[in-house]
């Protein structure tokens, strides 16, 4: 199937070709909003708000771009906003603050054994901070890039940037993760 | 110190090398299905007007026109209700002074009889 007549065909609200779509880009949706929101159950429901906006607004779709670079725009908005609403609600509740910053952070296991394990979680932990510290446009840059292993283009193309914008924006992300990183563990 | 320095960065750089090894995750089982009843259950309810931008500034010129179209109605019973309190008035001093006469079919039947 094209992807016109699949768009044609989400357009007319065939709930087999909606189902198509979620199942193609689920994964991927999940997992980009979980690098922004390092929360499997938020990075799900988020996905699901990704989608349900899909479905609402798809007569919008003009089929200019990819259908799951459309995707990866909506997720990359929802995660942000939901970051935002996030911040939000910790300053007004900031005498809670240090319940929600006990929140548990869900870090799928890449332990090769249990003791390195261990250490690349901390590492991982430290590395997640850092970027969650980084300014917005370079944390989408970075983590479209080596979240979901997207090509430089396809940064760009998601973010309506050049390719040279991202290119740069990736380097001072990447410089800035540094920076952050090595304050981090001088401080211990 | 030179120990020390060396661990950092040694540090830093393996924290560094993580972001090419970034853990996956996958959506957990019944992620559709979820994602339908969430879907399902938005249809049902019935959905309201957009608060657009304009919607506010109608909600602003609307709101004094009811205003001023109540005051109007208002009045105008008040006034309709004045009108039959001053006929009733003349009834009573009709009444009250004897000055009531036979109607009109009253007057003629009166006059055949």
């Amino acid at each position: 199937m094209s992807d016109l007549n699949f768009i044609k065909q989400l357009q007319a609200g065939d709930p087999v070709a909606f189902r198509q779509l979620v199942e193609e880009n689920q994964d991927r949706i999940v997992n980009t909003c979980f690098g922004f929101l390092q929360n499997q159950q938020d990075a799900e429901d988020i996905a699901q708000n990704v989608f349900i906006e899909a479905y609402q607004s798809i007569y919008r779709f003009r089929g200019e771009s990819k259908i799951s670079t459309w995707l990866y725009r909506i997720a990359v908005n929802k995660s942000l906003n939901h970051i935002k609403i996030q911040k939000r609600r910790h300053i007004i509740q900031s005498l809670e603050a240090i319940i929600l910053d006990n929140r548990e952070k869900e870090i799928p296991a890449v332990s090769d054994t249990p003791e390195s394990g261990l250490e690349k979680t901390e590492r991982l932990t430290v590395l997640q901070k850092a970027m969650q510290s980084l300014p917005s446009n370079q944390k989408i840059a970075i983590t479209l890039n080596k979240y979901e292993e997207l090509s430089y283009q396809e940064v760009a193309n998601i973010m309506g940037l050049s390719l040279s914008a991202v290119t740069a924006l990736i380097n001072r992300g990447k410089v800035n993760l540094q920076k952050k990183i090595s304050n981090f563990y001088k401080k211990l | 110190m030179k120990n020390k320095n060396l661990n950092i960065e040694s540090e830093i750089q393996k924290t560094m090398d993580l972001l090419d090894d970034f853990p996956k995750i996958q959506a957990r089982y019944g992620f559709y299905d979820r994602l339908t009843y969430r879907l399902e259950q938005k249809e049902s309810v019935p959905t309201t007007m957009p608060s657009k931008p304009i919607w506010k500034l109608l909600r602003y010129a609307i709101t004094p026109t009811v205003v001023s179209a109540g005051i109007f109605i208002g009045v105008f019973i008040g006034l309709g209700e004045q009108t039959t309190t001053v006929d009733a008035n003349l009834e009573t001093l009709i009444e009250t002074y004897g000055l009531s006469v036979p109607s009109v079919p009253n007057y003629f039947n009166a006059e055949t009889n």
